[in-house]
C-alpha cells in the first residue's frame, strides 16, 4: 500500500529535520570579537543590529538623536549576543544599558539574538537612559546647544568635508558620527557607515538615521553648499544641513577595548 | 513501508550532516575574517588636554566607584547623590568638559578624575532613568522618586547643575503622574529656588 505523504510520522520527521537544521543558526552567538574592523561597519547596516525604536522625543522634547546614534554605535562595537544562554534578568539588563552609554566595556546580551530583539524588550529603559544622557550633558555642558557650525558652507568647504569623510569611512573603515547642523539651533545626527565615489568627484553616502529604521542614501556632487534633509524619500528643504564629524576619536576607544578584551 | 522508513531516516541523516556543515563553515568564516580589530589609521588629532588633575580628590571618585550599582534607593541613593554633588562642586568651578574623554588619548584619560566623574554621572543619571520607568508602574517607587527629586532640588548646598537635573526630572514625573503629584508639584514650584528657575529658563528647552 502506498503511504500517504501527509502521514503524521513523516511530518514529525520532517519537522525534526528542519529544526535540527535551523536551531543552530538561531541560537548562534553573535560575538563582536569574531568581526574584522571593516565588517563591524557592515554589522551596523543590518537591520537586526539596530536599535528597534526611532529617535524618541526625550525629556527636553527635542529628540535624542545624538545619543541614539552614539548608543547605536557603542552597541555595534561593544555588544555581543548569545541567544543560547539564559536570558539576563532585569537588573543585569539595566547594567548593560548603563554601560552602553559609557563606551567602557565589551558586554554580552545573554538570551538575545541581536540588538533589535534586546532593544524591543527594553525600549522604555533604553529611551529613558538616552533622555537622561541628554539631560546630563545638557546641564553639565551646554555647548552642544549652541550648534557646531553654519548650516551652509562654500562649495570648496563641503567638498573638503566630503573628502575627509571618505577617508574616515572608506579608508580607515570607521563608522563616523556626524552632527547635521540645520538653520538656527536645530541639529540632527547620523552615523555614516559607507561611502562610494561616483563619477569624477561625487559620493554616495550610506547613513543610519535615528529617525528611521531604513538605511539612508545621500548623493553629493561638487558645487553643493548643503544637503537637503531627506528621510525615506521625503524631503524637508527647510532642514537643509551641513554635516560635521564629532567624537572622531571614539573609535580608538573601541579599538583599545576590543584589542584588550578579545585577546583574553 | 520499509522504503518509507528508510527514506525518512536518510532524510534526517542528510539534514543533520548539512546542518553541522553549515554551522562549522559559518564559525570558520567568522574566525578567519581578515583584520582582527586593527584600528589602522594615520595619526589622530589629539586636542590639548584641559588638565583638571588633582581637582577631584581620589577619595571622592573611589567612594563613588565603590557604591552599590543597584537601583537607587534610600541610603545608597543619598550617598550617591552626595558624592556626585561633591564632585560637581569641585569640578564645576573648573569649567569641566564632559567631552574631555573624547578628545584625548584613551590610555591617558581612562583613569583620570574627569573620566571617572563622567562615568559616575552617567551611572547616576541612568539610575534615575530606571526609577522613572519603575515609577510609572509602581506607586511606592513613584513616591520615593518624587521625594528624592524634591530633596535634591531643594538642597542649596549642592551644585546647581545637579539640582537642575533633579528639578527637570521632578517636573517630568509630575507631568506624567499629574493625578498623584500635580498639587504637590504646583505648591513646590512656587517655592522653587530662583537660581533653579533661572537655570531652567535659560536652557532652550521645553520642559
Amino acid at each position: 500500500m502506498r503511504k500517504n505523504i501527509s502521514s503524521p510520522k513523516l511530518f514529525a520527521a520532517l519537522t525534526l529535520s528542519f529544526s535540527t537544521l535551523f536551531l543552530p543558526l538561531n541560537s548562534r552567538a553573535d560575538n563582536v570579537c569574531h568581526y574584522s574592523w571593516s565588517n563591524l561597519q557592515k554589522r551596523a547596516e543590518k537591520s537586526e543590529n539596530r536599535i528597534a525604536f526611532n529617535n524618541p522625543a526625550g525629556p527636553l522634547n527635542i529628540g535624542v538623536c545624538w545619543w541614539h546614534s552614539r548608543m547605536q554605535r557603542n552597541a555595534n562595537y561593544l555588544l555581543s549576543f548569545d541567544p543560547s544562554q539564559k536570558r539576563m534578568n532585569e537588573k543585569e539588563s539595566q547594567t548593560l544599558i548603563k554601560n552602553l552609554s559609557k563606551t567602557k566595556t565589551l558586554q554580552t546580551a545573554r538570551g538575545y539574538r541581536n540588538l533589535k530583539e534586546f532593544s524591543t524588550s527594553y525600549s522604555r529603559e533604553m529611551q529613558e537612559v538616552l533622555g537622561q544622557w541628554q539631560l546630563t550633558e545638557s546641564f553639565f555642558k551646554l555647548g552642544w546647544l549652541k550648534g557646531v557650525g553654519p548650516s551652509h558652507v562654500s562649495p570648496e568647504n563641503l567638498n573638503r568635508k566630503m573628502k575627509d569623510l571618505y577617508e574616515e569611512v572608506t579608508l580607515r573603515k570607521n563608522i563616523s558620527f556626524q552632527v547635521l547642523q540645520m538653520p538656527g539651533f536645530k541639529a540632527h545626527a547620523w552615523l555614516v557607515t559607507d561611502m562610494k565615489k561616483i563619477g569624477a568627484a561625487g559620493y554616495e553616502i550610506t547613513a543610519i538615521d535615528s529617525n528611521t529604521q531604513n538605511l539612508q542614501k545621500y548623493f553629493y556632487q561638487p558645487g553643493l553648499t548643503q544637503f537637503p534633509y531627506v528621510i525615506d524619500g521625503r524631503m524637508f528643504p527647510r532642514e537643509s544641513f551641513v554635516p560635521y564629524t564629532h567624537y572622531e576619536n571614539t573609535w580608538q576607544k573601541y579599538a583599545n577595548i576590543l584589542r584588550n578584551s578579545c585577546s583574553k | 513501508m520499509r522504503n518509507t522508513k528508510l527514506t525518512i531516516s536518510l532524510l534526517c541523516l542528510i539534514t543533520l550532516v548539512v546542518a553541522i556543515a553549515l554551522y562549522s563553515t559559518s564559525e570558520n568564516n567568522n574566525m578567519i575574517l581578515e583584520e582582527r580589530h586593527i584600528a589602522s589609521s594615520g595619526k589622530a588629532n589629539f586636542h590639548t588636554q584641559e588638565v583638571l588633575s588633582n581637582s577631584l580628590p581620589r577619595s571622592v571618585t573611589s567612594n563613588w566607584e565603590n557604591s552599590s550599582t543597584s537601583l537607587p534607593h534610600s541610603n545608597t541613593q543619598e550617598q550617591r547623590a552626595n558624592i556626585l554633588s561633591e564632585s560637581l562642586e569641585i569640578t564645576g568651578s573648573k569649567s569641566m568638559s564632559l567631552e574631555i574623554n573624547e578628545t584625548n588619548e584613551f590610555e591617558n584619560i581612562d583613569d583620570s578624575p574627569e573620566e571617572r566623574f563622567y562615568q559616575a554621572a552617567l551611572d547616576w543619571s541612568a539610575d534615575i532613568g530606571f526609577m522613572m520607568v519603575k515609577a510609572e508602574k509602581d506607586i511606592q517607587t513613584a513616591e520615593e522618586t518624587f521625594n528624592f527629586l524634591q530633596n535634591c532640588t531643594e538642597n542649596t548646598s549642592t551644585a546647581l547643575a545637579y539640582r537642575a537635573i533633579c528639578a527637570a526630572n521632578l517636573q517630568r514625573l509630575s507631568k506624567k503622574q499629574s493625578r498623584l503629584f500635580g498639587q504637590r508639584y504646583a505648591a513646590l514650584k512656587a517655592t522653587f529656588p530662583a537660581d533653579i528657575e533661572k537655570f531652567l529658563e535659560e536652557a532652550p528647552t521645553n520642559f
